[in-house]
């Protein structure tokens, strides 16, 4: 991987990471997706029946 | 006094012996009693001048005259009146001198021939008006009156002709006629343009026009380059009026669609009075809203659309609970909707390691306001001086960091902060991202830290990286996307 790129340059102090560990963070990403997706899918059933519902919806 | 009656460009200026009477005969045979009714309606209250256009060719109107009416056996004219409304008393010399006018400009109305709708392509001011008439999303046209430019910045209004428009195309028009006029991206798109765009989903004729399904218009709007969302009331029962106007605030005007009629939402008006009781945790900037900014076809250019109705002169037949749908066009490369992104942000901000009640004492301190909307990174970064972002190494990392075209953003406040229009942190969320992906994080901006992806900025897999802050203090609030009209 190439050496990053600074965000100011020449800064002294450098930012840190967010997480302690990889272990950490995969377990954000872990539990983000597993409490995201089912609520995620809700809305997206939500959009596909209103599209759905559009195609009765006449205006004159 | 009325000025060159029998000329080309007759100046009527409202006195004693003057008023929109005889400017409805002077009008003749373009202008009716109804029509003349509508502009009293939109504009008595500022005007002082009109200036009568005689002759005047209309490029909408032609489009439709020589594709429908040219077609007939009797046929009306195929030129049309323009009438330019003043502030002031204007005369005939003045008119050579744009620098004269311009403060006093009002707008335009172009007059068809055609019945029972005669009010054609029209551009006003909000300031022809004298109620305040809230935050609004405008364009900017430049007209030429004998040679002379005069700009006006409004949002685009049509009457339906009921033969190749009714509502449904009128609609699409006003909309395409703002993206036009604002963007080059998006094609100039005549009346006649509009009903052919639907003739490949329709069934038997597209003119003259019965009308449009919601879906119809969808697709218009698609074969021009847009990738519309459609939203039902019955489909989002707890928070159809919020999204519907976190895309307003986004600056993205909509399609409002009641029962069988359909306008133009393009502005918001908002009281920001602290609700009692407080909302726990925290609420949206949508709980201030009590009313829209719409042009409606079959009335005039900038009615309010309220919560309810409050009976008065600028008021919208319809109120909120009567909207049934919307349709938000948005550009090709948002792929993030206004639902997915309010779920993604208030996630992150309820999250036990990254929440603002794990990193913030100072937002932990008191219920939070959200303010959800879209914008470019252009506008964003141009403005990031004048706000100053609450501390200057969040304004640097924002300045220096690549960002995508279009971000959304939630701004974090305190209910008394945001009341005088002031933040303390925002969460920037990647609009090209797929909801589900974790890595849709650009930047979370708390008083005492600051994360942003370093991964996303160099195309590389996500690192989320953190800046302890200090003395952070609150900031205003982004505008861009509206007008905010104070008169």
């Amino acid at each position: 991987m190439k050496e990053p790129l600074e965000v100011i340059p020449g800064e002294k102090e450098k930012p840190l990471p967010l997480f302690k560990s990889e272990r950490d963070y995969q377990e954000f990403r872990r539990s983000y997706t597993e409490k995201i997706t089912p609520e995620l899918e809700n809305l997206r059933e939500a959009r596909r029946q209103s599209e759905e519902q559009s195609k009765k919806h006449w205006m004159c | 006094m009325i000025d060159g009656q029998s000329s080309f460009l007759p100046i009527c200026t409202f006195d004693a012996t003057c008023g929109w009477n005889e400017l409805l005969q002077l009008a003749q045979p373009e202008l009716d009693s109804g029509g003349v009714g509508r502009l009293t309606q939109a504009l008595s209250e500022k005007t002082k001048t009109v200036v009568l256009e005689r002759h005047y060719i209309d490029k909408d109107y032609r489009d439709t005259f020589s594709n429908f009416h040219s077609k007939r056996f009797s046929t009306p004219d195929s030129r049309c009146l323009r009438l330019h409304f003043f502030s002031k008393a204007v005369a005939r010399e003045e008119i050579r001198n744009a620098e004269n006018m311009q403060a006093d400009y009002l707008g335009y109305a172009v007059i068809r021939p055609t019945r029972p709708n005669c009010l054609g392509r029209t551009l006003l001011s909000p300031k022809s008006r004298s109620a305040d008439c809230g935050s609004m999303r405008l364009c900017d046209e430049t007209i030429t009156l004998q040679g002379v430019d005069l700009k006006v910045r409004g949002f685009p209004f049509i009457s339906q002709d009921a033969n190749v428009t009714v509502c449904a195309q009128s609609a699409l028009w006003m909309l395409m006629c703002y993206y036009s006029n604002r963007y080059p991206l998006y094609p100039e798109t005549f009346p006649y343009q509009l009903a052919k765009l639907t003739e490949d989903y329709s069934l038997g004729r597209v003119y003259p026009s019965s009308g449009l399904y919601v879906w119809q218009m969808t697709e218009a709007l698609r074969r021009l380059g847009f990738s519309p969302v459609t939203y039902t009331r019955d489909n989002f029962p707890n928070d159809f009026d919020h999204l519907l106007y976190t895309y307003i605030e986004s600056g993205i005007p909509v399609l409002a669609a009641t029962r069988r009629h359909v306008v133009v939402a393009f502005g918001h008006k908002s009281d920001y009075v602290q609700p009692n009781p407080l909302p726990t945790d925290f609420s949206f900037s949508s709980q201030f809203n009590h009313a829209l900014v719409v042009n409606d076809d079959n009335r005039i250019p900038h009615q309010v659309l309220r919560d309810k109705k409050q009976g008065t002169n600028d008021e919208s037949r319809f109120e909120f609970g009567e909207i049934e749908s919307f349709v938000a066009p948005l550009a090709e490369k948002i792929f993030l909707p206004a639902e997915s992104f309010q779920k993604v942000v208030t996630t992150i901000l309820d999250r036990g390691d990254v929440g603002y009640k794990a990193l913030s004492a100072t937002l932990s301190a008191g219920p939070l306001v959200l303010r959800l909307f879209l914008t470019t990174t252009r506008s964003f970064k141009k403005r990031l001086t004048e706000r100053g972002m609450g501390n200057a190494l969040v304004e640097e990392v924002y300045r220096n960091l690549p960002l995508p075209h279009f971000v959304w953003v939630c701004e974090i406040s305190h209910m008394e902060d945001y009341l005088r229009h002031m933040v303390l942190g925002e969460i920037l969320w990647d609009a090209t991202r797929n909801a589900s992906e974790p890595e849709g994080w650009i930047a979370l901006h708390y008083p005492e830290v600051l994360v942003v992806d370093l991964g996303s900025a160099s195309n590389q897999p996500q690192q989320l990286q953190k800046y302890p802050l200090q003395n952070s203090h609150f900031y205003p609030l982004y505008r861009s996307n509206l007008t905010d009209i104070q008169l």
